[in-house]
């Protein structure tokens, strides 16, 4: 923005400022509203009641070992002619060595570069992938949500694609809410250009207020929960219970 | 922006209650999607709560708007995007028609924007030469059939399931498989529109809310075309209304938590989606540039004025779906972008009340709209603000202040109102039908020319007034 753009930005909305009437308007920022209700001590039968709602899929397999979670993708991919997976670089997974494990299952695995959008060609093929696979930065009891921050080698492109998206969410990251995460980090919002909360499969409603799945994103989300338990004690002096 | 029918209000309304099709259709959607709203608040612990801290935030932002901006566009020039301040509907087209040209850019994907609808973005980017493509599911099936968008969040309301088939048919030549229910008219709008994300150069979009403490914008949608828009294409405009704005990410919370519950019941909105700056160093996608349009297109003029508190709007739509009169016309029948309860104070504040004097007068002052508004905005206040000025400025129609003239005159004369009283009873019930007349004779019409009047009862009050009958005293005994 020029800076005579800048001022005339400033000088404007002064003026109208002046005879504005803005009722309940208070000089200081309200911030974000701190919940008082109780927080559930295991958040996680709520999770899986909220995205089952919304129409996605938990699996729980008994051991987090990359040999274990390749089997419940491969039985989610059981029916799939086509086994492409566009997947988060490993580090970026809490299941290490996950690509060898479903790569020994008929998988084909497709990684984003920093180059693809700028070839055509290389653009039609990311699109071919039939399974996008990714980890989370936190996911949210809630509303059954999943929350992901782009960043190296966690390309916004594998939730979004494929038809089917696969999430792997370490049970330690689920808090409460969308609200609860922003208030409590919201540096997270910021770490990456990128964050999306995703609650469900992509939907619309559009013609009738008739619910649709599989729009332009995914048809199909499933998480899979990682890692131990998580319990969520009361509040503690820094803060809300998240 | 000018209506878009040259057609008076009131023709527009009585065009709209003849077409049975159409209030058939916008009983049952506005119905159910009332019940998913009220559903969606009732889920939430503290709802009441929530709205409030939510309408404090909004209130805040507005009222410190100046210094708010001014962070906002310090904040994305800092993650290396562009901002622009578009004071005029002109101004905006020409930054991104002219920003198209120099780029070289020939196509463009659009998720869904009010503003772009309002600034009619499409228009001027396509006589530049641009292929312009809307993927939002309703605003694609606006596109094709050449109509508007009826509702801020369900574009296409006035449409049945039917409508769209048949319209699929006529402009894509689907077959009849295709079109066979609304998942098979989903599938058809995945497997046409993905090819257009993956070859567009520029990716529209509208913002939610911008962030003034961070620079990162927020958009909300469900089908994921929002997300594709802001991905793929090497470059991400943001058409943004000055007032879309929170202070920070905590308030962005505040304002998420109740968005999605009153807009269509959902607890969030499949893709809530925040964007802080173009991609950076080392990420696979996002677009190389970011540019947001800052657009004001009246918004000052409103800030500065009795109807500020309508910029507190979230655009949920919530008081489009609660509102009597909205729930039979539809939104084709205010003329506006912005139709319903919040278009009927936005669109006059906005654009002047010379094109848009009926509007305010498009309510019954029910004050559903208020009840339901997520935000707590008093829509009922500014419509009698609004009518109270059009009134100063002589834009009462002749047919009230003659009409009131005349009842000042009948009113304050005892004997000349119960003749009038007595002649009227008799009158009214010869010309009733049903016990209801839709059209009075003479100087009273304009009465009936947006409602019913009904018959009056064959005794009149005072008559009946004079044989009462005392409590606890029989006829003729004194008290």
């Amino acid at each position: 923005m020029t800076p005579d753009q800048r001022q005339q930005l400033r000088d404007v909305l002064r003026t109208a400022l002046q005879t504005a009437v803005l009722p309940g308007a208070t000089p200081e920022a309200p911030g974000g509203y701190r919940r008082t209700d109780p927080a559930p001590a295991d958040l996680t039968p709520q999770f899986i009641a909220e995205l089952t709602t919304v129409g996605g899929f938990v699996h729980q397999p008994a051991s987090s070992d990359a040999t274990a979670v390749a089997r419940v993708i491969a039985a989610i991919a059981a029916e799939s002619a086509v086994k492409r997976a566009l997947m988060w670089d490993d580090v970026c997974l809490p299941v290490p060595g996950l690509a060898a494990a479903l790569e020994s299952n008929g998988f084909t695995i497709d990684r984003q570069q920093a180059s693809d959008l700028t070839s055509d060609a290389r653009r039609a093929e990311l699109a071919t992938a039939t399974f996008g696979i990714t980890g989370a930065d936190a996911a949210l009891s809630d509303t059954g949500s999943v929350v992901l921050v782009s960043g190296p080698g966690r390309g916004r492109l594998a939730s979004l694609l494929p038809p089917v998206h696969v999430a792997l969410v370490d049970r330690a990251c689920l808090l409460r809410s969308l609200p609860d995460l922003l208030l409590a980090r919201p540096e997270l919002a910021t770490a990456g250009s990128n964050l999306v909360c995703i609650t469900g499969p992509s939907r619309t409603a559009d013609i009738e207020h008739t619910l649709s799945r599989g729009v332009h994103g995914p048809k199909e989300v499933h998480v899979i929960l990682i890692g131990a338990g998580h319990r969520v004690s009361g509040t503690g002096d820094d803060g809300p219970p998240v | 922006m000018n209506p878009i029918s040259p057609l008076p209000f009131l023709r527009r309304a009585e065009d709209a209650l003849g077409n049975a099709h159409l209030n058939s259709t916008l009983r049952r959607v506005t119905t159910r999607i009332q019940d998913s709203r009220n559903a969606g608040l009732d889920r939430l612990p503290g709802a009441d709560d929530w709205r409030d801290h939510a309408r404090a935030v909004r209130a805040h932002t507005l009222a410190h708007l100046d210094r708010y901006l001014d962070q906002f566009v310090t904040n994305v020039e800092a993650l290396g995007g562009h901002v622009y301040f578009a004071r005029t509907a002109q101004d905006a087209v020409d930054y991104v028609t002219d920003l198209a040209k120099a780029r070289g850019l020939k196509k463009a994907v659009k998720s869904k924007s009010m503003i772009s609808e309002e600034i009619h973005l499409n228009d001027h980017l396509e006589r530049a030469g641009l292929a312009v493509v809307e993927t939002d599911l309703g605003e694609w099936v606006v596109q094709l059939a050449q109509d508007h968008p009826s509702h801020v969040i369900m574009p296409i309301i006035h449409k049945s399931a039917s409508d769209v088939a048949d319209l699929f048919r006529r402009t894509l030549g689907a077959t009849d498989a295709e079109v066979a229910d609304v998942p098979a008219m989903t599938k058809l709008a995945r497997e046409r529109l993905r090819p257009e994300f993956l070859t567009a150069d520029l990716g529209i979009s509208g913002v939610n809310f911008g962030v003034a403490d961070t620079g990162s914008i927020c958009i909300c949608t469900n089908e994921g075309n929002g997300r594709l828009v802001t991905t793929l294409p090497r470059v991400h405009v943001a058409m943004m209304g000055i007032e879309r704005l929170v202070p920070d990410i905590p308030s962005l919370g505040t304002v998420l938590q109740v968005l999605a519950r009153s807009a269509t019941g959902q607890n969030l909105t499949v893709y809530t989606n925040v964007i802080t700056g173009p991609r950076r160093t080392g990420e696979a996608d996002g677009p190389e540039e970011l540019h947001v349009v800052l657009v004001d297109n009246g918004r000052t003029k409103v800030l500065g004025s009795t109807e500020a508190e309508i910029l507190y709007c979230i655009r949920c739509g919530a008081c489009l779906n609660a509102c009597p009169v909205y729930q039979q016309i539809g939104g084709h029948a205010y003329a506006s972008v912005y139709p319903g309860p919040v278009g009927a104070v936005l669109t006059p504040a906005l654009w002047g009340q010379q094109d848009w004097a009926d509007l305010p007068h498009a309510s019954s002052l029910c004050g559903a709209c208020r009840e339901v508004c997520p935000v707590r905005i008093d829509i009922p206040r500014m419509l009698l603000n609004l009518r109270a000025k059009g009134a100063s400025e002589g834009r009462t129609p002749s047919y009230i202040t003659q009409g009131l003239a005349m009842f000042r005159r009948v009113a304050t004369h005892p004997w000349l109102f119960g003749v009038a009283g007595k002649m009227a009873a008799l009158g009214s019930r010869a010309i009733a039908k049903n016990g209801w007349i839709s059209r009075m004779p003479g100087p009273l019409a304009g009465w009936t020319q947006s409602r019913d009047f009904p018959a009056m009862a064959s005794e009149s009050f005072q008559d009946r007034w004079k044989k009462r009958t005392p409590r606890g005293h029989k006829p003729g005994e004194t008290p």
